[in-house]
């Protein structure tokens, strides 16, 4: 085999590598977000963690902005994954675990909340990038999801609450970020 | 115009972030460095194999890049230690080559046996009588003047009478043939 091609697979399979690291912190999240859920594992938390794994493995192998959106995407995530189980338990919704017991409006509040302060740190980290679009994409993906393993008890309005408020506050920071790129 | 350390290294920050696009023009930049290096570092014969590998663990280990170093710094290590390595494993394997060939030969105690047994067979053969040792001898020599002047079947009936002597005088002194 040609030394180059030799070369090429050995730097696919490295960059393979770094997508099955880029996923392993889920190694921890799933388990916290059971925990959150009192040991029990609602069923729509497996596809979310999927997707998750799926995403995160996708960035790592891809590289680029995706890359370096991973981690960022988690720790953003972070304050959606725990704030609604610290929030809402004393209310007594959580606990119950119980779309139909919790409300909707506080429920998007708090995500969304979440959402905000996931999405702010985002934006104004992706207009630092290089390729702030496919940070800012790929992190707000990955904060949505990561939040979505708690919030997802609430339903989609936890979900929805979650991507709203990433959206809502990384756009402008990344088209802000894109405009001073352009006028420099 | 080949890339400078500078361009290098912006490929090489360029391929460790994923970027597919920077693979072939820092191929292309460095092994022609990394062939050149392990043709003098390699031992003779091996420079081009040793090469070959060291690209490949570059690009294996790209991932583990410190962005502060120098790229060509980096890659010419990688292709250093992988000379050396190549190196040591070929006197590892010629030392364990020596070490077999120190097996076969023979051994001090298999030396003196060797020796006793001769010893004993010139003994028994000395116990014969001349035409006999001289019949054995040219039989074991293929000798032809030896055996001028007699013939084939004579000196085969001769072997055979000299043979079943030197067996007894053999039995007689050490027991089994």
């Amino acid at each position: 085999m040609e030394v180059r091609e030799r070369a090429r697979r050995a730097y696919e399979r490295a960059q393979i590598r770094i997508g099955i690291e880029t996923a392993a912190p889920l190694i921890v999240l799933v388990p916290l977000a059971m925990v959150l859920h009192q040991g029990g594992m609602p069923s729509s938390v497996a596809p979310i963690a999927f997707a998750l794994a799926a995403i995160l493995f996708a960035s790592g192998w891809r590289g680029d902005g995706w890359r370096r959106a991973a981690p960022i995407g988690l720790l953003a995530g972070l304050p959606g994954l725990v704030i609604p189980r610290l929030v809402l338990a004393p209310l007594g919704h959580c606990p119950a675990c119980d779309p139909m017991m919790i409300d909707a409006a506080t429920c998007f509040l708090v995500c969304g909340g979440a959402g905000m302060v996931a999405g702010i740190t985002i934006g104004v980290l992706a207009a630092r990038d290089a390729s702030p679009v496919r940070f800012a994409i790929g992190a707000a993906a990955i904060a949505c999801l990561t939040a979505a393993l708690t919030c997802v008890v609430a339903g989609m309005a936890g979900i929805a609450g979650v991507a709203a408020g990433v959206a809502v506050s990384t756009a402008p920071a990344v088209m802000l970020g894109a405009r001073a790129r352009a006028s420099l | 115009m080949r890339p400078g350390r500078a361009e290098i290294h912006a490929l090489l920050v360029r391929a460790a972030d994923g970027d597919r696009g920077a693979f072939d023009p820092l191929f292309d930049a460095v092994w022609p460095a990394v062939q050149h290096l392990c043709a003098r570092m390699a031992p003779a014969g091996d420079g081009d194999d040793a090469a070959q590998e060291a690209m490949v663990r570059v690009f294996t280990r790209i991932a583990e890049f410190d962005r502060e170093r120098d790229a060509m710094t980096w890659i010419l290590a990688i292709a250093a230690w992988q000379c050396r390595t190549v190196r040591r494993t070929r006197t590892r394997r010629r030392e364990d080559h020596a070490a077999v060939e120190t097996e076969g030969a023979e051994r001090p105690d298999d030396l003196a046996e060797r020796r006793e047994l001769i010893a004993a067979a010139t003994e028994t053969l000395g116990s014969l009588s001349d035409d006999d040792v001289a019949t054995i001898t040219a039989a074991l020599t293929g000798d032809p003047t030896a055996r001028a002047g007699i013939a084939p079947a004579t000196f085969r009936k001769r072997l055979e009478r000299a043979l079943a002597k030197l067996r007894a005088a053999w039995r007689s002194r050490y027991g089994s043939p």
